[in-house]
């Protein structure tokens, strides 16, 4: 019988500068720390043999976690808490492995199947009250569709159906916290930095301003081009995604570990 | 004066496109310097991806990093989105591993690696705000020194450099850092370091040579005008390369870098003579690692950095002579763990595709070779010895092998070349071609793809070709025209390169100090990235020359005699002026010259006048 491999599931941190990392960059790095870590991988058959990994869903750009995940195959088995302290000896401390554990080999894809995640947002602004931001969150949750450019073309997204539990909006030192948690769909997943965007649009038409953050103003007049509106509004914005879950049928979460 | 920069650039990172060129913390990246006495950075003038892997950079940075007082931090040319941001904001230039000011160094160390990186040097100095010019710095400026394979004509970007290192730098840069730690002790001057710097073998500081009057010139175009500092700098060379660290790989990039690899640089210097060749009239005496030392390294370097690729670098690899015993040894310890091996470059005849065989996994690609001329006749005279037989060998053992995609490169513009050299290249093309339909089966037949890539000839110091001017542009537009004619009509596909950048590239490696004057106008403009080709904007170039008065042509085009000092001639690259010139005789009556680790010494002077010599492994295959 075929050595079908060992299922090797390890969760990672992505945080300080690195989370300016692109999502192929981190595989590419993780492929690597695997390999110093000699680790026992299985190689893929054919005429380019890679190894065999399997990744949690993407973060958008600038965002940091505390919860990813990769699936490895080992062809043989080496206890995980060896193969935990083999990559944390070689791995750079902003993207670090914390947890490893063995899985069925048959578990649901990892990008398929985590399908929940919880993000803690910094905003930070010294201009707008908590109560104005309130106002720009209901209202654009009253709205419930945006409107994405995708593909070139104007898609319409629903929020409700993408937001399994209601986003909460708590004072923060630099100014908010939002606590949001998205549900990824077939028909399109609902990106948290996009999500600011639209709050940022929201909160502008509230208060009929375009440019309000300090930043913005600056930049402005030095004649820096804005790339995203959230960043007209807010003056700097921080993306943490703290868990990412499996939504079960009768709607119960579970972790990946 | 400490800034943490990184403090700063949070937010504009998301504006810019690859935020990872910008940012540290890359396995293998050795620890900020500012605990240590005497700080360095060392720069590459291009971004991130292309100056990472620069192999010359990746030895100083491991080498000064171990020396117990120093330490090495990194920078490279931020992208012009990035720039345009850091001037409006006010953010200079940082080392990647403290995200402190580059102008808080003590040495900056910035490679000029080819002609068209000039501007991108002027760039960096003004993000980094550091003086642009030698002369404008002062006292609390950093030393601004330079090194790399252009500098062996380094008048043209020598007003930019405080000091230059000419040739292979390993052990004069420690040799440098010492002397300027010294002399800041002594509380000396910047002139009076400089001038200590002189008496360091191979160290060029332009501030003590100038034009030489008319009346006095020899052969050189420049000369001291202070006593004790020699009337040449004599390139540096490592005498007992095999004794250096083979394993020069440290860090581990996030960005896909152009050479996303473990580099082992298994020889230095190459024996074959091409006529054209600086590199390979300047890396001269030929030294090879030993098999044990290359998979060593090799082993070592793939556990340290995790690549899962690995090359094999130097002038010719395949020439190595214990080449077939490294690949097999390497083949077995690797076997199975998904690893590939490359070769740069492939000599062309039936050995060469044998050792592109054992590195070659199931899936073959396409195989890259150089025979540079299309005729026997120019290929002689180039001293590119590659036989119709050999040729004809390559190609058949190649396809025979299962390969179906062979890359030729070609110059044109080369000395003596006439029409029919041209056409030659068109019909050594088709001869490529149905020798590879004869060997591949009838169903294979339309996988066969031979491509041609013809650069144009640029002229470089130190060769017998360097009294050649480049082909005029009007001519070069005519034989490009008749290139494309005399390609076959089926089979084979074309490639050539812009000619405007390599007149540049011209004028750039012949040029003069004056030249300088040239790279900081066209600098001034807008002029950077010169490279790429997304952001090359030669009418800038062509303006600022025509403003200053600068006549290009006569700097590119025309060619020199042999009494007229040459810019670069205080510049000693080892090889003795009479070797270039019967070398360049040579070329006039197409004779061949051996290879001198396969034939007869070559008198090329490295070895006689200097007393150094070739050091082999074993027994060169001919």
């Amino acid at each position: 019988m075929d050595n079908q491999g060992f299922k090797l599931r390890v969760q990672y941190k992505k945080t300080g500068n690195l989370r300016f990392l692109s999502h192929l960059e981190v595989l590419r790095a993780i492929e690597r720390m695997v390999r110093r870590a000699d680790l026992p991988f299985m190689l893929s058959q054919g005429f380019s043999p890679h190894i065999r990994f399997a990744f949690s869903p993407a973060l958008p750009l600038a965002a940091s976690s505390e919860d990813e995940y990769f699936d490895l195959l080992l062809d043989s088995f080496i206890d995980a808490e060896s193969c935990l302290a083999r990559l944390q000896a070689v791995s750079q401390k902003d993207l670090y492995p914390l947890k490893a554990s063995f899985v069925d080999v048959h578990a649901p894809s990892l990008s398929a199947s985590l399908t929940i995640s919880e993000y803690a947002i910094e905003l930070e602004t010294e201009k707008l009250s908590l109560d104005l931001i309130e106002q720009g969150l209901n209202a654009l949750l009253e709205q419930n569709y945006i409107e994405l450019f995708k593909k070139g073309k104007m898609k319409q997204i629903e929020l409700s159906e993408r937001l399994p539990q209601a986003p909460e909006l708590k004072p923060s030192a630099m100014g908010a916290t939002l606590h949001l948690y998205t549900r990824s769909l077939e028909s399109g997943s609902l990106r948290p930095d996009i999500f600011i965007d639209k709050l940022a649009e929201s909160i502008q038409k509230l208060t009929n301003k375009k440019l309000i953050a300090e930043r913005a103003l600056q930049f402005d007049k030095l004649n820096i081009a804005i790339p995203f509106k959230r960043y007209e509004v807010f003056e700097s914005v921080g993306i943490l995604r703290k868990h990412q879950y499996f939504e079960n049928e009768d709607g119960t979460w579970d972790k990946a570990l | 004066m400490s800034e943490d920069i990184f403090k700063k650039i949070q937010t504009i990172l998301e504006f810019v496109e690859h935020p990872s060129r910008y940012i540290n913390h890359e396995w293998g990246a050795y620890p900020s310097s500012l605990n240590k006495a005497y700080r360095v950075c060392l720069m590459y003038p291009d971004t991130y991806e292309v100056g990472q892997a620069n192999q010359g950079l990746s030895i100083l940075y491991k080498i000064i990093n171990e020396l117990p007082f120093a330490g090495a931090e990194r920078a490279y040319t931020p992208w012009v989105d990035m720039a345009d941001m850091m001037r409006k904001l006010e953010i200079p230039l940082w080392a990647l591993e403290s995200g402190q000011p580059v102008s808080d160094f003590d040495l900056v160390g910035i490679q000029y690696p080819h002609e068209m990186s000039a501007s991108n040097i002027v760039e960096s100095l003004d993000l980094a705000k550091i003086p642009v010019f030698s002369r404008d710095r002062k006292e609390g400026d950093p030393l601004i020194l330079g090194g790399g394979p252009s500098t062996l004509n380094p008048e043209p970007v020598a007003d930019f450099f405080d000091a230059i290192m000419i040739g292979e730098s390993e052990e004069a840069i420690v040799e440098i850092i010492e002397t300027h730690r010294a002399c800041k002790q002594k509380k000396l001057s910047r002139s009076e370091t400089l001038f200590a710097l002189t008496q360091i073998e191979g160290v060029y500081v332009p501030m003590f040579y100038e034009k030489i009057p008319k009346e006095q010139r020899g052969r050189a175009l420049y000369g001291p005008n202070k006593a004790g500092v020699p009337a040449r700098v004599k390139r540096r060379i490592v005498r007992d390369f095999a004794a250096t660290d083979a394993q020069t790989n440290t860090i581990v990039p996030y960005i896909a870098t152009v050479h996303d690899r473990v580099t082992v640089e298994v020889a230095r210097g190459c024996a074959r003579g091409c006529r054209f060749c600086q590199a390979g009239m300047s890396y001269r005496p030929i030294r090879e690692r030993s098999s044990d030392q290359i998979v060593a390294a090799v082993m070592q370097g793939l556990k340290e950095t995790g690549y899962d690729e690995v090359a094999l670098t130097s002038l010719s690899t395949t020439d190595h002579s214990q080449l077939d015993e490294v690949l097999r040894r390497l083949n077995m310890r690797l076997a199975n763990k998904g690893i590939r091996i490359s070769l740069p470059s492939l000599r062309m005849d039936s050995f060469g595709v044998e050792m592109a065989n054992l590195v070659a996994g199931a899936k073959k690609g396409g195989l890259t070779f150089a025979p540079e001329a299309g005729s026997q006749g120019l290929r002689d005279a180039i001293n590119k010895n590659i036989s119709l037989e050999n040729f004809d060998d390559t190609i058949k053992a190649a396809f025979d092998n299962g390969w179906r995609r062979i890359k030729l490169y070609f110059m044109m513009g080369l000395p003596t070349e006439t029409d029919e050299d041209i056409k030659a290249i068109g019909s050594l093309a088709k001869r490529a071609y149905d020798l590879a339909l004869e060997q591949v089966e009838p169903r294979q037949k339309s996988a066969v793809q031979i491509s041609v890539s013809v650069a144009i000839f640029v002229p470089k110091a130190h060769t017998p070709f360097q009294w050649y001017g480049q082909l005029e542009p009007e001519e070069v537009q005519r034989r490009i025209a008749l290139l494309r004619a005399s390609m076959p009509e089926r089979g084979v596909k074309l490639n050539y390169h812009a000619s405007n950048t390599s007149y540049l590239e011209a004028v750039l490696s012949r040029g003069t100090r004056d030249i300088s004057k040239l790279v900081y106008a066209a600098w001034q403009k807008g002029a950077r990235f010169d490279a790429w080709s997304e952001q090359a904007q030669e009418e800038l170039w062509f303006e600022a020359a025509e403003e200053l008065g600068i006549n290009l042509f006569d700097y590119a085009c025309k060619n020199f005699s042999y009494d007229e000092a040459l810019p670069w001639e205080h510049i000693d690259s080892g090889v003795l002026r009479k070797y270039l010139e019967k070398e360049h005789e040579r070329s006039l009556t197409q004779t061949l010259t051996d290879d001198c680790t396969l034939g007869d010494c070559s008198f090329c002077g490295v070895c006689t006048k200097w007393d150094y010599s070739n050091s082999l492994v074993g027994v060169r295959r001919g």
